[in-house]
């Protein structure tokens, strides 16, 4: 990745899953997403992971992978929305803004026999948009190229035969000099798109059973697939290159109060078996007190993926979790916001489904104490309404770390908790 | 239940210890007021005054409440109003009454810079303040609301 890399800065999404209207989240540095079960918290990113998994498969699986490595839906009548007493939506609309202020919008429509068709690609900024759709003439695809203002000049376009293509899940423009395509030049709408797709992390909430050992991986910067299956490979890596983030791991982890020690250890050519320290702090002659990772509680074995995900993740590269804070204790919830928030300033985009109040109110002290500037994080509510649409409201955090109007319901739960509590014992009381 | 009007209320230590216990009916009483004025989106003022005592008497329930009303943007920072006629005010007081009324005279300054109104459990001083307010010289109505006689319906028609 260059020193400026391209990076999302909005995704929106419409006819997914319970996303019938459309939906859009800023993504920040740090980018909270929370809500109820159900809510459309995981479907406002399925999209962008479904666009993941169809570029990195191994074949052209056509132009959406439906049942890849990060999501797994096996028709897509599963994915499209349905509201009730209404018709099945036929068209998905995914749309992407970039650093560079270029928006990208690609359609695809529920294909007659099975799967998809991707109908259209529409690229955009402040001036000259461009929409392509199959099986566009060359006299069409010159129209549009001139009236977009595109950076070829008029001859150069003239003179070429042009075409549109499929390349996976988005269309581009080919010119050759005749009909056999010599000399071909293509202007490929999503290029600044696919590095950020391909470099996109994600860890699933579930990150599978701790395993005696793991599979070796070639690692980053691009992680294809969920990054749980490169964890121990990273781990290797940093060893061997004495890499300064292993200890920057074992600080995190330390402070999260799980182990103070993490270690690769080759098995074979194909193996790596991880060992963790046995104790959460180090202690004299505790160096070689580790243990397999398989030994220790779930909350270090689901905790470790996130922790050296947000680590290895480059500035600007979009690490996507999904309830990090799972099997943790409230105590490691509240710190690993501190692992969150130094990615963030790190210039990494982190962002994190929860469901922990902890980790968000300790969000909030972080901006209140200053460590966290109120434009590096975004908070989006998501709720279904009766219908079962799905709805996002933003907030931002002010300085104080507040959000001021934002339907977060975490306190109204707790209060609720505690007032039931109270007055059972007071009801209780008052019998007696 | 949202208010049509956001009113900024003062709110006594008395209520914050009583909805942390288990005094039946008054604490229930003061639970279900301090939710329903995170409910119906009114907001509180805490001057350095009524601070210092709603820490000396928070318990969880108070302290959790407390702070979805900051992270709401419900309590907004406010100085209070200095009255400075409150020896006159003693005068035709009791010494005990005098006592009292110093003591609670923050909860009045504060409605002084708000919107009039203190949410109390307290009818001493309300009582205190009613023989009198004319020399004490505050420049608005003060209103007084009991969670446990007034209930939430106090709050929701404010």
């Amino acid at each position: 990745m260059g020193s400026q890399p391209d990076t999302i800065t909005k995704i929106a999404v419409r006819g997914f899953k319970s996303i019938a209207d459309e939906q859009e989240i800023e993504l920040r540095p740090l980018t909270l997403l929370a809500g109820a079960n159900s809510s459309g918290k995981s479907s406002i990113m399925q999209p962008i992971l479904l666009l993941k998994q169809t570029l990195e498969a191994p074949s052209d699986p056509g132009p959406l992978l439906l049942d890849g490595p990060n999501v797994h839906f096996t028709s897509a009548d599963q994915l499209l929305s349905r509201l009730p007493g209404k018709k099945r939506t036929l068209d998905l609309r995914m749309k992407t803004r970039l650093s560079s202020g270029r928006d990208l919008e690609v359609v695809f429509k529920r294909a007659k026999g099975a799967g998809f068709d991707l109908t259209a690609l529409e690229s955009s900024r402040d001036v000259g948009n461009l929409r392509i759709v199959p099986n566009m003439s060359h006299d069409e695809i010159l129209r549009v190229l001139i009236e977009s203002e595109s950076q070829l000049s008029t001859e150069s376009l003239q003179g070429r035969l042009w075409s549109v293509y499929r390349e996976r899940c988005f269309l581009s423009l080919r010119a050759g000099e005749d009909r056999r395509l010599l000399s071909v030049t293509t202007i490929s709408l999503a290029g600044e798109l696919i590095p950020c797709l391909q470099a996109l992390i994600h860890l699933p909430g579930l990150r599978g059973n701790p395993r005696r050992t793991y599979p070796k991986r070639a690692v980053g910067p691009f992680f294809a697939g969920t990054f749980d299956d490169y964890v121990a490979s990273v781990v290797a890596q940093w060893q061997s290159d004495e890499d300064p983030r292993l200890s920057l791991l074992g600080a995190s982890l330390e402070d999260m109060g799980l182990t103070w020690k993490v270690e690769a250890q080759p098995v074979d050519d194909t193996q790596v078996e991880l060992r963790v320290g046995r104790l959460p702090h180090a202690g004299k002659g505790e160096e070689r007190d580790l243990v397999n990772i398989a030994d220790v509680g779930v909350g270090m074995s689901q905790s470790l993926p996130v922790v050296v995900a947000l680590v290895a993740a480059e500035p600007g590269q979009v690490v996507y979790l999904e309830q990090p804070e799972i099997h943790l204790h409230p105590r490691a919830q509240r710190r690993l916001a501190h692992v969150l928030v130094d990615a963030a300033i790190r210039g990494v985009i982190v962002v994190a489904e929860t469901h922990s109040s902890l980790l968000l109110r300790e969000v909030q002290t972080l901006v209140a104490t200053g460590k966290l500037a109120t434009d590096k994080v975004k908070l989006h509510w998501f709720r279904r309404q009766e219908d079962g649409r799905t709805i996002v409201t933003p907030a931002d955090l002010d300085e104080n770390g507040a959000f001021g109007d934002w339907p977060e319901d975490f306190d109204e739960v707790e209060l609720d908790v505690e007032r039931a509590y109270l007055d059972a014992v007071e009801r209780k009381g008052a019998r007696e | 239940m949202k208010a049509k009007q956001s009113k900024l209320l003062v709110v006594d230590a008395s209520v914050a210890r009583s909805a942390g216990e288990t005094e039946h009916p008054v604490s229930a009483c003061c639970r279900e007021s301090l939710l329903a004025i995170l409910s119906i989106c009114h907001r509180v003022v805490l001057t350095e005054a009524i601070r210092q005592e709603w820490h000396r008497h928070a318990s969880k329930f108070t302290r959790k409440w407390l702070v979805s009303m900051y992270a709401k943007k419900k309590v907004p920072s406010c100085k209070e109003v200095q009255l400075n006629c409150v020896n006159n005010a003693c005068e035709g007081l009791s010494s005990g009454e005098q006592e009292a009324l110093r003591k609670d005279l923050c909860l009045i300054e504060a409605a002084c810079a708000a919107d009039g109104i203190i949410v109390t459990r307290d009818d001493v001083i309300q009582r205190i303040w009613e023989k009198c307010r004319r020399q004490l010289g505050v420049p608005k109505p003060i209103r007084w609301i009991n969670p446990v006689t007034d209930g939430v319906q106090a709050l929701e028609q404010l």
